[in-house]
């Protein structure tokens, strides 16, 4: 009885439904009001700026001079592509990525490695772990400046400890020293990041595997090649992929601490676009040089989409 | 049935469907919105105090200098005297720190219009402003107070006949040294460029952590480095550059700067940032250093002990020249309060206010020199004989054309020059691949 008066009921409102069909506009005001905010947010403040870049790196701009905007069509691109300087801004970029990624994953693994295993006070280490992750960047850069600081640096007293140290290092002029403190520091603001990403994989692996293999006899280092490591590849792959972003736009340490001195050795792009449009006001050419990086980034995203879709084929 | 039926009617008009919540939710979110854009509400009943103060005709006025010991507090309180003396006008004082200021105003310009009612500027953003007709002119203000003696400095400000911009500080560069740490080495100041390095290198003990000289030379630092560097034209009389022409690779210039890399050498703490060279001075770690006039005045708040000891050397180099760089107030032409900025402005440049400003500063040069009191100088024991008698250029004469780019020129100095200091290259080499950049600058720009 019920169901048939259910019945009725649906079969009414459907034929109300066909008499007054929704207007059209009606249909699609809603969804379309619900993405309008979204939108206006991207087009005002992500794609407008980009567009406005890249209609930039085609003209020629002086800065706060009466002169409008002067088409120069590709003269930029000729330019960027021909200047040495950019491509040793590209060199020190790759170069400065490849060894955070390599050093900042190192030490992620390894920390996870150990603070996946049981001891006292874990908690508490866990948590300390994050700490370089979680200062933020300023105040990190004044430490490390102090620290690093020629007359004062408490580093010194370390370094005069080796053989043949009798005077304080430059730490920061030298251009080899540079360029290692920076991957160092970038890599220890980022590990934290990366070794709890790792952490969480490794916990997701069954221990009847481990327990498995080890009752077929495996060594450790086999355990770790056979069932740790296969077990958080996927992971180690994202990784990699948002330690190349993370430290392809590394800006603050490098900006604060070396200004992408000295001689350029640690000048990477995001640096070098900052130095062009700011120091030497040369703001199209850096609108140039812009799109270069955000090329590269687009590339570096499109990796990583390409592996996810990868990722899901495989999973389905 | 019934009973179920009616429950199920009661239920639906008791719930809320979906297009009732998002209706609900779309005039909530745009009531809020309305809140967030309608003006703040008046608090009933506010005091006359807050009555008036909204009233009041608002100018903002922009600098570096309002956080900077004794011109900080001059200025600030210059500021609150004027609010206190006339009840239309509150000039609100914007601090904008040294290093980020020209870019900073120089972009504003670029996107829009340029920031604040009345703004000061170096003698290097100066001259953009006035070229880019971004400015009131500012002869009433003269005429007003009855100025006739203005220092010949300002030439550089005037476009058509009109003056743009009227000095607030005239700093000029000279050697400070600390008399203590030259009786120590029983050490006379220096009367030529090579006797300056030996007076230097012999104040200097790296292993004590003693220094005989210091001067910004990180390129992370790159406002300060140019800032300091440009004066290194004078010991063997140079121009950096003569019209469009650079003159990276002359003598002078190469000789200047080989000067530099041998007192980085000799006596300089390597890699100290500008904060740890000027603290090394205040202990008296570092015993000389090329410092503005401004710069001295700072030092009796910052390191009271210091201030006693301090003393200027004469200039070592035969030609007698420094530079003197001015530091002109100005009022944007965009500005809704233009009016009420001249009025700030003419109050500034009332002679007696004028002098009163200088001396709260511990400025030394004056730009209306009649306003200057002989009594005040006289006191000023560091002000002989470094600071007193010296010919001074200004930045417009040495930088030629590049005074409209003057910053982008520097930096193609400091960037090349830092790898004389850091990556072993020679001066002349540098100062060839940095004439070339200049040169591709004065295209660029021309």
């Amino acid at each position: 009885m019920s169901e048939r008066v259910d019945a009725n009921v649906l079969s009414e409102r459907t034929s109300q439904r066909e008499l007054k069909p929704r207007p059209r506009l009606r249909r699609y005001l809603l969804p379309f009001s619900l993405v309008l905010p979204i939108i206006l947010y991207e087009g005002l403040l992500i794609v407008y700026p980009i567009a406005q870049g890249i209609y930039g790196s085609f003209t020629r701009i002086e800065l706060a001079s009466k002169n409008p905007p002067l088409w120069v069509g590709w003269a930029n691109y000729e330019r960027m592509f021909s200047d040495p300087a950019f491509w040793k801004v590209i060199r020190t970029t790759l170069l400065f990525t490849g060894l955070v990624i390599v050093v900042a994953l190192t030490i992620g693994l390894l920390t996870a490695l150990l603070f996946n295993r049981p001891f006292r006070f874990r908690p508490l280490a866990r948590g300390m772990l994050m700490m370089p992750w979680a200062i933020p960047e300023v105040p990190v850069v004044m430490i490390f400046i102090w620290m690093l600081s020629p007359q004062f640096g408490v580093v010194n007293i370390l370094a005069r400890m080796l053989p043949g140290v009798t005077q304080n290092p430059q730490w920061l002029q030298v251009p080899e020293l540079a360029m290692g403190w920076m991957v160092l520091i970038s890599s220890w603001k980022a590990f934290p990041f990366y070794s709890l990403v790792i952490l969480a994989a490794l916990q997701a692996i069954p221990q009847e595997l481990y327990e498995a293999a080890r009752v077929d006899g495996a060594s450790r280092l086999q355990l770790f090649w056979n069932v740790t490591f296969p077990g958080i590849g996927s992971t180690l792959e994202l990784l990699v992929v948002l330690a190349a972003i993370f430290s392809f736009k590394q800006f603050t340490i490098i900006f604060l601490m070396t200004g992408g001195g000295p001689s350029g050795t640690t000048e990477t792009i995001v640096i070098r676009i900052f130095n062009t449009a700011f120091r030497f006001y040369d703001y199209s050419y850096a609108t140039a040089l812009g799109v270069a990086g955000f090329v590269v980034s687009l590339a570096v995203a499109f990796v990583f989409i390409l592996m996810q879709a990868r990722r899901a084929q495989e999973s389905a | 049935m019934s009973d179920q039926n009616g429950k199920m009617q009661t239920g639906t008009g008791a719930k809320l469907n979906r297009r009732d919540f998002l209706r609900s939710a779309s005039a909530l979110a745009g009531l809020g919105l309305l809140a967030a854009c309608a003006p703040a509400a008046q608090p009933a009943g506010g005091s006359s105090a807050d009555t008036a103060s909204a009233e009041r005709q608002e100018v903002r006025y922009l600098s570096w200098w309002f956080e900077e010991g004794n011109r900080g507090d001059t200025w600030n309180n210059f500021v609150t005297e004027f609010n206190e003396a006339q009840s239309e006008i509150e000039v609100v004082a914007e601090n904008i720190p040294f290093d980020q200021y020209t870019t900073k105003t120089i972009v504003g310009a670029q996107s829009g219009q340029l920031d604040g009612d009345i703004v000061m500027a170096t003698p290097e953003l100066a001259p953009r402003l006035i070229q880019a007709d971004l400015l009131v002119p500012l002869d009433d203000v003269l005429v007003r107070n009855g100025i006739t003696d203005l220092s010949s400095a300002h030439d550089a400000l005037r476009k058509d006949g009109n003056l743009y911009g009227l000095d607030m500080v005239t700093v000029a560069f000279g050697i400070l040294y600390n008399k203590d740490r030259y009786e120590e080495a029983n050490i006379t100041p220096a009367t030529t460029p090579d006797e300056w390095v030996e007076v230097s290198a012999a104040l200097t003990d790296r292993e004590a952590q003693k220094y005989g000289f210091f001067a910004t030379h990180l390129v992370s630092e790159p406002s300060d480095f140019w800032f300091q560097l440009e004066v290194w034209c004078m010991p063997y009389d140079g121009i950096w550059a003569e019209g469009t022409t650079p003159l990276l690779t002359s003598d002078p210039i190469i000789q200047g700067l080989k000067l530099f890399k041998q007192m980085y050498d000799v006596a300089m703490p390597q890699g100290a940032d500008n904060p740890t060279g000027y603290r090394l001075f205040q202990n008296g770690d570092v015993a000389q250093g090329l410092y503005v006039s401004a710069a001295v005045g700072a030092f009796t708040k910052d390191a009271p002990d210091l201030y006693p000891l301090l003393r200027s050397a004469p200039i070592p180099w035969a030609s007698n020249k420094s530079i003197a760089r001015i530091h002109p107030m100005m009022i944007n032409k965009a500005s809704d309060a233009i009016d009420e900025s001249m009025e700030f402005v003419t109050y500034m440049y009332n002679p007696d206010n004028y002098r009163r400003m200088v001396e709260g500063c511990q400025d030394v040069i004056f730009a209306q020199p009649s306003a200057a009191r002989q009594e005040y100088l006289d006191n000023l024991e560091w002000l002989e004989p470094g600071y007193s008698g010296v010919d001074y250029v200004t930045p417009f004469d040495i930088v030629g054309d590049f005074v409209y780019n003057f910053n982008e020129f520097g930096q193609i100095v400091i960037t090349n020059f830092a790898d004389v200091l850091n990556a072993g290259k020679s001066v002349e080499e540098a100062m060839e691949i940095a004439q070339q950049q200049a040169e591709d600058l004065a295209e660029r720009v021309s």
